[in-house]
């Protein structure tokens, strides 16, 4: 059996505005009880790949206190290892604060593993995705490189971080990136399997390893046309988390469409997340509550609607939440109203406090802002 | 903890009066408070009492137990220093030989209170629903130099007779017990808690099972032997939420005083800042519909309410569709209560159906039972 590892990509990370300003993209929590990192380590899991590594750019921290040791992750705890991978080289130097020098700085993590295939996923495009048959397909192929991509009809809005790709009876020509003109396109889902003695070359190899991204090696490996690059072809829930807006989107139009939270939430396919030990949510006599996800440890007493309540949340009597992402452990007190906002961490609304943005402009509240 | 204080969990019984719900799993294994099961509370108890060392006695259906329970780990009692672990009947030299009672679940296992060199042992029942921490309790039975400590509770005159009662003095010494007595001039109620000294406690046990006609129960032999052994025993006055959910009916009121509507508690003054933990499902977060009514509730995550829900507690995985009503229930793990269907005054049971249009009602003050399931082949 062949071995295979994984690796958790959050170099390329786009912004999320206010969001990710202390803290990376990948541990930005999502539809109120995970982080968006859940999802990839979970296709790690959900596949049987328990040899898996976090590659960290920057808020170190924000990774370690979510995924602890790794093991919410694993199906055998000894089995397989689990590691955050930081390029301390990096630290020093931004020029090699990129995830080929990542890599190549903590290539001790393929020679442990000895692995013959590695798997790349990134964190910000959320995918419910089988890697193991993506690896399948690339050794039957013979191929070198495959990447996993998609064919969607909306790339003028959406994806706007990615790649796109011209795909020949499963071989990939050429990719750049999405210019948004085209709304029919087939975007590079940055999911990539690599046999690992290609892999090893590309590092220890300066004109490749010289250029600055991942991505741009990959441009060049299908410019030199030296190797064989092939598509996968995956056509579940992809959606790609490159601003603040578009994560307003993805997550409440979970809301409003079975069909597409029928496709994140497989009965086949759990999302496992850190585990906090909350109590239940508690309604009050006085809760209204309407198409909303809501997570363990809120307590409602207020008016809640097409908004998605996280961990820990008070919403008071009489207050009014509608279209809003509120982060853990944020408290709307009596009266207060709040429209189209996405609320950090332990902000707190004062009694008849105001914050009422449009649909098209939605407004940031900093963690621990307090609105009067 | 310094002192080796070691937890042994009586969870072996049947609880008959749960009908349904026990059919195919030990009481204490019962969910509980919409995320909960009813050994959750004793095992947090344990953990947020920085005891490490819990054994948990099963007898009756132990399978479905023994698994939910494991190592620990759902309690943090998995650590470097701690270990837990599963006491079940086993065969021996002597043959194979059931639980004949509390005391003699304890003594079958002596060999495991030996091997872990316990100094305190603490009895716990695994169907008790209350949060505290032991530590007080332990320091009352040190600083008195203790043999036995019994955690009592004051319940009312008329209820008296369904319990043991004891009589203590004004430096907590327990004078009198008497169990279930019919005329009680007490209304101090053991809680079936008990702090021993090990070496004393091993002593009782081994002479116990000698006793052909003793029930080989604490409250109806241990106890009173060490009574009149002249014994120090001590009563730990326990104040808070205690309950004891035997019944159906008891088990929905247990349920429904964790709502902010109750009079006297609910789920925050009952865990008195502490954390029950247990099992956390990979489940999405709750998902509350468009058409959806929710007042007054207790709901896990992975529930998806679409109906109308008022003053119940809602399990995880469960559905309640469209147009159904839902109230004054507990609905539990899986179940799934379609359109229009009428749930009033009732416990669902796991993984149970209401049908369309069905209703499933008790008249006020009654609580209904419900445990139909969907056929394998539907």
């Amino acid at each position: 059996m062949s071995k295979i590892i994984g690796i958790l990509n959050l170099y390329d990370s786009p912004s999320l505005g206010g969001l990710t300003e202390k803290r990376t993209l990948a541990s930005t929590s999502f539809l109120g009880r995970f982080a968006i990192m859940d999802f990839a380590l979970s296709n790690f899991t959900n596949s049987n790949i328990d040899e898996f590594s976090i590659l960290v750019k920057e808020n170190f921290r924000s990774v370690a206190k979510h995924v602890g040791s790794l093991k919410s992750w694993v199906n055998n705890t000894k089995i397989g290892r689990q590691n955050i991978l930081i390029n301390e080289k990096g630290i020093k130097n931004p020029k090699v604060n990129n995830d080929i020098c990542a890599l190549a700085e903590n290539d001790w993590v393929f020679y442990e593993a000895r692995a013959d295939y590695v798997v790349i996923q990134p964190a910000h495009i959320i995918t419910t995705i089988n890697l193991k048959d993506v690896v399948r397909k690339h050794i039957e192929s013979g191929a070198d490189v495959t990447v996993v991509y998609k064919n969607v009809e909306d790339a003028d809005a959406n994806f706007l971080h990615s790649n796109v790709l011209k795909v020949k009876d499963g071989v990939i020509l050429s990719t750049k990136k999405n210019s948004g003109k085209d709304a029919k396109a087939t975007v590079s889902l940055e999911t990539y399997v690599f046999s690992y003695s290609l892999l090893h070359n590309i590092l220890h190899n300066s004109s490749l390893s010289s250029q600055n991204s991942l991505k741009k090696v990959f441009a060049k490996l299908l410019k030199d046309k030296e190797i064989k690059v092939f598509g996968y072809e995956y056509d579940g829930y992809a959606r790609c988390f490159d601003s603040l807006n578009h994560f307003i989107k993805y997550s409440l139009e979970l809301l409003g469409n079975k069909d597409i939270a029928d496709l994140v939430f497989r009965p086949d396919w759990p999302i496992y997340t850190l585990s906090h030990n909350t109590k239940p949510a508690l309604y009050g006599e006085h809760a209204s509550v309407k198409k909303s996800y809501i997570a363990n440890g809120a307590v409602i007493d207020g008016k809640v609607e097409n908004s998605i309540i996280s961990r820990n949340v008070h919403i008071a009597k009489g207050a009014v939440v509608k279209n809003s992402i509120i982060l853990t452990s944020s408290y709307v007190d009596e009266g207060a109203h709040v429209e189209n906002a996405v609320v950090d961490k332990y902000a707190h609304f004062a009694p008849r406090s105001k914050v009422v943005a449009s649909k098209e402009d939605p407004i940031y509240i900093e963690q621990g802002q307090l609105v009067k | 903890m310094a002192e080796k204080i070691v937890a042994m969990i009586l969870a072996g019984g049947k609880g008959t009066r749960l009908e349904a719900l026990t059919k195919k799993i030990a009481k204490p294994a019962v969910s509980f408070g919409a995320k909960y099961r009813i050994i959750d509370f004793p095992l947090s108890n344990c953990a947020n009492s920085g005891i490490n060392t819990v054994g948990v006695l099963m007898q009756y259906e132990s399978v479905a137990l023994d698994q939910y329970v494991g190592n620990g780990e759902k309690w943090g009692l998995n650590g470097v220093r701690s270990l837990t672990t599963t006491l079940t009947p086993r065969q021996t030299e002597e043959g194979l030989s059931w639980f004949k009672g509390t005391a003699d679940a304890i003594y079958c296992n002596l060999d495991f209170l030996d091997s872990v060199d316990a100094e305190y042992v603490l009895i716990l029942s695994g169907d008790h629903i209350y949060c505290t921490t032991y530590t007080e309790m332990l320091k009352k039975h040190i600083d008195n130099k203790a043999d036995c400590t019994i955690a009592v509770y004051n319940v009312p005159l008329e209820e008296a007779p369904r319990f043991g009662i004891l009589t203590a003095n004004e430096k907590s010494e327990i004078t009198e017990f008497h169990e279930k007595p019919a005329h009680p001039n007490s209304t101090l109620a053991s809680m079936g808690i008990y702090i021993f000294n090990y070496r004393v406690l091993r002593k009782y046990l081994i002479r116990d099972a000698q006793d052909e006609k003793s029930a080989h129960d604490f409250g109806k032999n241990i106890i009173p032997a060490m009574l009149e052994d002249e014994r120090k025993l001590i009563a730990y006055e326990f104040k808070g939420y205690w309950k004891d959910v035997g019944t159906i009916k008891s088990l929905h009121e247990a349920n429904m005083d964790l709502l902010l509507s109750s009079k006297d508690t609910n789920i925050d003054t009952i865990m008195n800042g502490n954390k029950i933990y247990g099992e956390d499902t990979y489940s999405h977060p709750q998902f509350i519909g468009s058409k959806a009514v929710i007042k007054d509730s207790l709901v896990n995550q992975g529930a998806v309410i679409s109906g109308n829900v008022n003053h119940s507690v809602i399990s995880n995985e469960t559905q309640i569709q469209e147009g159904a009503v839902v109230e004054n229930s507990v609905v539990m793990t899986g179940a799934l209560i379609k359109k229009g269907a009428i749930v009033r005054n009732a416990v669902i049971a796991p993984d149970a159906v209401v049908y369309e249009d069905e209703e499933v009602s008790a008249p006020d003050g009654e609580v209904v039972l419900y445990s139909r399931k969907v056929k394998a082949h539907e």
